[in-house]
């Protein structure tokens, strides 16, 4: 383990400038917020949760093409510098996907607290489990179900347009790892473990607001106690993204190996 | 009405040998086993797109 303690430090030096950018942009989607003044309580909430998503999306983005910077230093040989002290392949892939993923924590949670901002300015009152579920348990989520996998495919991206490096077929690589991965994804069916489990419901705090909002009795008859996020929140999807994470990382590291090691 | 799928047919075969020369190119392009093996497995599940349409019309 001693080897990814020096790679994580060697991640932070490298891509800090990245993390710092990321992390520090909260302060702008915080004053783009603030700054919604629309007529009506609907509206203002529709419009602020449209760009915590964009923020979220973009933060996805821009990690993906941190993580991504691995195609130029491999091409530049830049590990080399630490052969001295030979260190497995999944450690260089591990590495790098877990100081992503720990800036990536760290930004949704930021988003998660501004989320919670958004929903007090509405009128919500929430309780200690509403704002643990906004603060930690939705960017968590958020963050093992869409940007693990999606990191580690990146990488994978990037190590398997490695193996084609000295035939200069990269582009042919690229092509058809991005048109095979929906494909694959959608007769490997690792997306369809969530059919039969359990939906994730939402605290009280946020329900009774969207009970309000729709013009429905916050409590007894007609009124959604829990209300169930559909086709989004499954405890399915974590099983699933962490198995997919796991097989991305197993088949990068092995390319690793094999091309670097 | 007639051409449509003969057509369709064609540009399926034709994406088929882009796809089996694609794939030619990259086994011979690496040394790496892996490398190999998810290539197969990504033109395998392209091809198997390609050609599940076709089989239904048979």
């Amino acid at each position: 383990m001693k080897g990814l303690h020096t790679l994580l430090w060697r991640e932070y030096r490298s891509s800090r400038g990245w993390a710092i950018g990321l992390i520090g942009s909260l302060g702008l989607w915080t004053w783009i917020v603030s700054m919604i003044n629309n007529e009506g309580v609907e509206n203002r909430l529709a419009l602020r949760s449209l760009i915590i998503t964009v923020a979220f999306a973009i933060g996805v983005i821009v990690l993906s093409f941190m993580v991504g910077r691995l195609h130029t230093e491999i091409k530049h040989d830049e590990h080399r510098t630490l052969l001295l002290s030979p260190i497995p392949g999944y450690l260089h892939i591990v590495s790098r996907l877990v100081f992503a993923v720990g800036v990536g924590l760290i930004y949704a949670i930021g988003l998660g607290t501004l989320t919670w901002w958004v929903f007090s300015q509405a009128g919500a009152h929430l309780g200690a489990s509403s704002i643990m579920q906004l603060v930690a348990a939705f960017p968590a989520f958020g963050i093992v179900t869409l940007l693990m996998p999606t990191l580690a495919w990146v990488l994978l991206l990037v190590l398997f347009a490695n193996a084609y490096r000295l035939s200069h077929l990269t582009w042919i690589a690229v092509i058809v790892m991005c048109a095979g991965t929906p494909v694959s994804l959608l007769y490997r069916g690792i997306n369809g473990l969530d059919h039969h489990l359990p939906v994730w419901t939402t605290a009280p705090g946020i329900t009774d607001l969207f009970n309000r909002l729709a013009g429905m009795p916050t409590q007894g008859e007609g009124s959604m106690l829990t209300m169930a996020v559909p086709g989004v929140v499954h405890y399915g999807d974590i099983v699933g993204a962490v198995l997919l994470t796991g097989l991305l990382v197993f088949l990068a590291a092995r390319l690793w190996e094999e091309m670097e090691g | 009405m007639i051409l449509a799928p003969a057509l369709l047919s064609i540009m399926q075969i034709l994406l088929l040998v882009v796809l089996g020369y694609a794939e030619y190119r990259l086994w011979r392009g690496t040394s790496s086993p892996t490398a190999r093996i998810l290539s197969l497995l990504f033109s395998g599940t392209i091809a198997w797109a390609i050609i599940r349409p076709f089989m239904f019309t048979l």
